[in-house]
């Protein structure tokens, strides 16, 4: 533009300016009659002007801007949320700051974006809405969904969300950036589409769609941000309009939130509809004069969307004028006959009433394959049924009239005969309705949460389902009164339930009420064998539970309750095999857990009795491999009680007992994943023996036999936890025996099964025997760098071991195996404490090193002794606690020469 | 702050084409700036505007009263202050950016966009640029907007200082001005071109 056509440009603008808002475009018109551009270049400033004006940015000073911008940095690096140290601001805007964020702690490293939220939002509303879905959200576990984190309020109130950090651009750049075809565009968005799918499956609504939520990574994934955020951060019912306008991006908001009416999947289906247009035209479906959201808000609701078709046609003109064509590969005939097509698609996901739209994002996605393919979409245009809707919609009152009518009819016929029946039939109708609910819950539980149960994605449904399941069956139980059969039926149903759900307490409470009812039956009929099975088992669960739940006190009660009962039972009825396998059962059950918390004699005891069932059991039918294999497990568990006693060689034969059952099952069916397992466990055990009896050269061909076994198996089912577990506590026990052998391979075998346990870890933080296992792994490690000079790598392991193993001990206080290893790793910081003092050069240094030695000894040796004084110290251990109160000795000996 | 007595002394050299005075005045500037950073991490958000205005004006102040040597044209004086302004704040915002991305040009990815992404853009880099190419077609404007945005000055100040040029006008002028400056510059900075 030349010089003389800025000043005319600015002029009109002065202008336009003093003229009233409504008289602009006409008085412009009149102005630029002759010149478009100018028309435009005038428009477009005003609309600018428009915009600068709710700008914050022009409202102070240079200064001014350049200092909120240090600050919105400044104030966070450095700073610490929760676990999460903060980097950087990556992002701001309506809701609050986006930080990058690093979690670098005792349990793992990782890069997070930490949105905090701004004052000013009800924290505490956010905070409670956080807790209620954070298990959904968290649950969201796809590839193109970025995780929910974590959450929570920082020191100052503030509430934060922790998500996955995700390095890419918006969906809209990226396709523009890349130039991608048409066909491109339209496969990225159907993975889109996929993400939405799931979480709608998982009963998750985003909300929020829109590009700057769809980041794409440099490799081409798109990830889906803030899934269900902008419920957490949404208003209640009240005010729904302007805020839906102030906090969402209203582009691409539904008419339907727009008004603020609910939310559901459709709305986002309406989102994913503008997306889409916005992705095949580069424009915005509406025209819009203005920015203002009022008038955007209008549109949504009122005005049909051009069709993409023309908008693209018309680009594609300019871009061939230009000489650029960006969709070369299609022929204009193929695009002739599919224009129709997509019109039709996006304009259906578009549509302003929700219930005509697509009823499924996978419908949706569906409907863009098979344009991809060429075959016959579902979208079509407005129909004779829309427009006989429309016509229900606009006499709505008429047809609700005629509706109520007919109602009345029908509830006066029914409600006389009903009335001549009421007296008679009151018993019989309760006994219907309560039918009715039976199996209801019935068919909930087992058929619709069975027909789905396979299916990936449906985990929030089943959550949801058993839920109203257990609102059910709590409705019967309150009725069914004296009722025996039914009150055994809704035992079972509640042990479903217990066996089904997905949160330890839940399962615990589910059993419990199951374990009450049976505790009942039993009252009210002692003789009834059944009532006492299902009694007897029932404790077992309840144990079971309780047992998952860390509460190994109340697991032995339970336990102890369960083989009690079926003693009676087994003694009642001598032959009844079931009952002494089960009674076997019993007794070896009660021994794991004796064994656990330091009853080691007793612990045996139930092992052999059991033992000795088995082995009756197996001598009347040789070839039951499931009698072989529960010999075989026995003999193991008595193996670990005789190791907790010392009694090494006596737990050796045990154990090669078990090996050999072990070889021979693998020798028979090489393939069975089982006994490969079996087998792994038998040689791991008697590595360790080995280990103890101060063979490590022994120990370690054992190791490298049980690291195939279970390599392999952890390699044919790479996402099976346990084999995962498996392998990383192999590592760790290779790791010791060659630690021994003060061979340096110790090391890379330590930090393999660190990083496996910590990858464990981060799948599933809260687990309190990868939390164990690490801790355990990380004193190892750093037993070994004490003695081999990394004498700072050592203390930073063992700090870290130490935040586990003494949150471990908090968490489950009748664990003796946890206690004693935390004991064993005071003892062991306490050695390189005293170390380090010999080291230090000043003797302030020495006597500060000498004092953090006798303090670590001293706290080991309160432990042990404690475990003395309840009489839970194993023989193993019998030195222990004099070792520890010789080295407090040492230590104060050493102190008292300064 | 403030109280170097050589202020004067390198804008005087600087206007001259000394560069290295420019240097020596950065320091002041900053700390200046960081003043403000911290009066806006102290007090709740309603209060800093106007704060920060003030303190901006204050700034003016020290530096108009550090004036020793007898300007012989005082608009000249504050016009250089407003360009060293334009220097220094820039320079600040390109270093801050360039920390931001850890070094790269690369594009920030953004997580959150409950405004348009571009807004986040409006740093006083681009800014810069958009008002070198503001001035090319409209050079008071330019003008109006260097001594208002990045000078700190109302529209009388402003009108004040340019009276004394060959663009002498009315505050109102500056007013007008400075809208469509804004305009302009914002249009500019959204990347934002007219829809087909």
């Amino acid at each position: 533009m030349n010089e003389s056509g800025s000043q005319r440009v600015a002029e009109l603008f002065q202008m336009a300016l003093q003229q009233d808002t409504a008289d602009r475009h006409t008085f412009l018109e009149r102005e630029c009659e002759d010149s478009p551009d100018l028309l435009a270049e005038v428009v477009s400033l005003l609309e600018s002007d428009a915009e600068a004006e709710q700008n914050g940015f022009w409202g102070a000073s240079a200064m001014e801007a350049e200092a909120a911008g240090t600050v919105r940095e400044a104030n966070v690096a450095g700073q610490t949320v929760g676990p999460y140290k903060l980097l950087r601001v990556i992002g701001s805007g309506g809701m609050g700051t986006v930080c990058l964020g690093l979690r670098d702690d005792a349990e793992y490293q990782k890069c997070v974006a930490v949105k905090l939220i701004k004052r000013g939002m009800d924290t505490d509303l956010v905070v409670q809405r956080f807790r209620n879905e954070r298990q959904i959200l968290a649950n969201l576990e796809h590839p193109n969904i970025a995780r929910l984190l974590d959450g929570g309020s920082t020191s100052d109130g503030l509430p934060y969300l922790v998500m996955e950090y995700i390095d890419g651009e918006p969906i809209t750049e990226y396709a523009d950036r890349r130039q991608l075809s048409t066909y491109q565009r339209l496969t990225l968005f159907r993975t889109v589409c996929a993400a939405v799918e799931y979480a709608h499956q998982n009963l998750v609504v985003h909300r929020d769609l829109k590009p700057g939520n769809i980041l794409v990574t440099s490799d081409g994934t798109p990830k889906l941000l803030d899934f269900g955020i902008a419920k957490l951060l949404g208003p209640g019912e009240m005010d729904a309009t302007m805020t839906v306008l102030r906090f969402l991006t209203p582009e691409y908001a539904s008419p339907e939130q727009v008004r603020g009416e609910p939310f559901t999947t459709v709305s986002d289906i309406y989102s994913l509809g503008v997306l889409l247009y916005r992705l095949l035209t580069g424009h915005r479906p509406y025209r819009l004069k203005s920015q203002r959201p009022e008038e955007l808000a209008t549109a949504i609701c009122t005005q049909e969307p051009e069709k993409p078709s023309a908008v693209f046609k018309r680009r594609q003109t300019i871009a061939r004028e230009k000489g650029a064509g960006k969709d070369g590969g299609e022929s204009d005939k193929t695009r002739g006959r599919l224009e129709g097509d997509i019109d039709n698609i996006v304009l259906m996901a578009m549509r302003k009433e929700p219930s005509r739209r697509y009823g499924s994002v996978g419908q949706f996605s569906e409907d863009i394959r098979r344009y991809l393919e060429g075959l016959p979409v579902t979208a079509h245009r407005d129909t004779f049924g829309y427009r006989a809707g429309k016509f229900m919609g606009r006499n709505a009152k008429a047809v609700a009239v005629a509706a109520l009518l007919l109602l009345s009819l029908l509830g006066g016929i029914v409600g006389t005969a009903w009335q001549a029946h009421v007296a008679r039939a009151e018993r019989a109708r309760a006994e219907r309705r309560f039918s009715q609910v039976r199996k209801l819950t019935n068919s909930f539980l087992f058929e619709f949460h069975d027909s789905i149960e396979n299916i990936p994605g449906t985990l929030a449904a089943r959550q949801l389902i058993l839920k109203r399941a257990l609102e059910y069956l709590d409705s019967l139980a309150h009725e069914a009164g004296g009722d025996h059969a039914l009150q055994s039926e809704l035992a079972e149903s509640y042990d479903r339930v217990g066996t089904l759900t997905w949160d330890v307490q839940a399962t615990l409470a589910a059993h419990r009420k199951a374990l009450a009812i049976n505790q009942e039956l039993v009252k009210a009929e002692p003789s009834n064998r059944k009532y006492r099975e299902q009694l007897s088992a029932s404790y077992s669960r309840v144990g079971a539970a309780l047992q998952d739940a860390g509460d190994t006190a109340a697991t032995l009660a339970a336990a102890h309750s369960a083989v009690d009962l079926m003693m009676t039972l087994s003694k009642a009825d001598p032959g009844n095999s079931r009952y002494s396998d089960e009674l076997a059962d019993g007794y070896v059950g009660m021994g794991i857990i004796l064994e656990r918390i330091g009853r080691v004699d007793e612990a045996l005891d139930y092992e052999y009795k059991g033992l000795a069932i088995q082995q009756s059991l197996l001598k009347a039918d040789e070839n039951a491999v499931e009698n072989r294999r529960l010999v075989m497990n026995t003999h193991l568990m008595i193996a670990r009680g005789l190791t907790d006693n010392g009694e090494f060689k006596a737990a050796m034969q045990e154990t090669r007992k078990s090996q050999e059952v072990a070889q021979d099952l693998n020798r028979i069916d090489p393939g069975n994943t089982v006994y490969q397992r079996d087998l792994w466990i038998a040689d791991m055990r008697m590595g360790g023996l080995m280990l103890k009896l101060g063979n490590p050269s022994g120990a370690l061909p054992q190791y490298r036999n049980g690291l195939a076994s279970i390599a392999r198996l952890s390699a044919a089912d790479p996402g099976d936890k346990g084999h995962r577990r498996g392998l990383a506590v192999t590592y760790l026990a290779l790791a010791d025996a060659l630690a021994e052998l003060k061979l340096g391979e110790a090391v890379e075998n330590y930090e393999k099964a660190i990083a496996i346990s910590q990858a464990l870890l981060a799948g599933d933080p809260n687990k309190p025997e990868t939390q164990d296992d690490l801790a355990n792994m990380k004193t190892h490690l750093a037993t070994w760098k004490a003695g081999s000079g990394s004498f700072a790598q050592a203390e930073e392991l063992f700090s870290k071991a130490r935040v586990l193993l003494e949150a471990a001990v908090r968490r489950d206080p009748g664990n003796t195996r946890t206690q004693g290893d935390l004991a064993e790793m005071y003892a062991r910081i306490g050695h390189l404490q005293a170390t380090l003092a010999v080291r230090q050069t000043t003797p302030a240094a020495r006597l500060a090193r000498w004092r953090n030695a006798r303090d670590f000894y001293a706290k080991g040796l309160d432990v042990w002794v404690g475990l003395r004084n309840q009489n839970l110290l194993w023989r193993v251990d019998a030195e222990k606690p004099g070792q520890a109160m010789r080295a407090v000795a040492a230590c104060d000996a050493a102190i008292a020469k300064f | 702050m403030l109280q170097s007595p050589d202020v004067t002394g390198w804008l005087i050299q600087w206007s001259q084409g000394d560069e290295s005075a420019l240097q020596k005045l950065t320091p002041v500037v900053y700390s200046e700036l960081h003043r403000l950073a911290a009066g806006y991490l102290r007090n709740e958000r309603d209060d800093h505007t106007l704060q920060a205005t003030a303190l901006v004006h204050e700034a003016y102040l020290h530096l108009r009263k550090l004036d020793k040597v007898e300007w012989k044209n005082r608009s000249q004086f504050i016009a250089i202050a407003a360009q060293a302004m334009r220097h220094i704040l820039v320079d600040h915002s390109r270093r801050r950016n360039a920390e931001k991305r850890g070094g790269d040009q690369a594009k920030m990815p953004l997580q959150e966009s409950d405004r348009p992404a571009k807004e986040l853009d409006f740093n006083l880099v681009v800014l810069d640029q958009a008002l070198d190419k503001l001035a090319n077609q409209f050079p008071r404007h330019a003008r109006v907007v260097e001594l208002r945005f990045f000078g700190g000055l109302t529209s009388e100040e402003t009108a004040e200082v340019l009276h004394g040029t060959e663009d002498g006008v009315s505050s109102r002028t500056v007013e007008r001005d400075w809208r469509f400056a804004r305009a302009w510059l914002h249009k500019a900075m959204s990347g934002r071109e007219l829809p087909a």
